[in-house]
């Protein structure tokens, strides 16, 4: 009549996998692989206090196209001419220039080719008055 | 009959192995906890731009997001604000100015917006970006 004190216990493992899909199923939907970064911008500085002294590299972004010296560059070679420009030694500034309707994505192209190559002096402006 | 169907059921339950599936479940847990960042969804809207030079974040206390989208619009913790709002802002030279800006604002815009910070009497604003090597 009475049962043995061998049976064995079974241990329901069913709630477990509900959690970890569970578990699972959020950190699939929550997880960001792509890491936001910042890129900071100093504002401090004046346009005019650049400007009002020669030798600047004037690099314009009109409809988002780059231009230096009126001249069409490419992006993919635009490193290359800046860098050529800028080694001639004859510039000590960078100012960058953009019309009305050029986005926001070419200033951060160019000031990230300036940062790269170790180019602190630039400013950029949408002031025509220079 | 229905006596042998039944035991067969109990027996095909029984059959199956669920510690592989388990160890696996187990796994991908483990990978997502481990190389995932929870951080909070972005404005649909706003496609922020991409560089190749972005600082990693730091999770500072006086930090104030603001979202801008492409036509200039602005919103603070999902609340649209206007211009006037924005300038009526009380900050405090230490606090940190955080655009969560999308790509395809003019330059122009940005650029006011730039004007409307340097009068608040703040020295630097930080531009959340993509990176651009992280980009599939």
């Amino acid at each position: 009549m009475l049962e043995s004190p061998k049976k064995k216990l079974k241990i329901n493992i069913i709630p477990l996998i509900d959690i970890i899909f569970l578990m699972l199923v959020f950190f699939m939907l929550a997880t960001n692989f792509s890491e936001k970064k910042e890129l900071g911008f100093s504002i401090q500085k004046e346009i005019t206090e650049l400007t009002a002294q020669q030798n600047n590299l004037i690099i314009n972004i009109i409809e988002n196209k780059y231009f230096i010296s009126d001249k069409e560059i490419k992006p993919s070679l635009i490193e290359k001419e800046l860098l050529s420009f800028w080694e001639s030694k004859k510039f000590k500034n960078v100012v960058i220039l953009n019309d009305d309707v050029s986005n926001l994505q070419e200033l951060i192209f160019l000031v990230d080719l300036l940062n790269k190559n170790r180019i602190e002096n630039f400013t950029f402006s949408d002031d025509p008055k220079l | 009959m229905i006596r042998n169907c039944k035991k067969e059921s109990v027996n095909l339950a029984e059959s199956i192995n669920l510690i592989p599936m388990i160890n696996l479940v187990f796994l991908l847990l483990i990978f997502f906890l481990l190389t995932g960042v929870i951080q909070k969804k972005d404005d649909p809207e706003i496609i922020i731009p991409e560089s190749e030079l972005g600082i990693k974040k730091n999770n500072l206390k006086n930090q104030l997001i603001i979202q801008v989208n492409s036509e200039g619009l602005l919103k603070i913790n999902e609340e649209k604000i206007s211009v006037n709002e924005l300038k009526s802002l009380r900050l405090n030279k230490d606090d940190m100015i955080i655009l969560n800006i999308d790509k395809n604002i003019t330059i122009k815009k940005t650029n006011e917006f730039f004007k409307i910070f340097k009068t608040m009497g703040l020295e630097k604003i930080h531009i959340n970006v993509l990176d651009r090597n992280d980009k599939i």
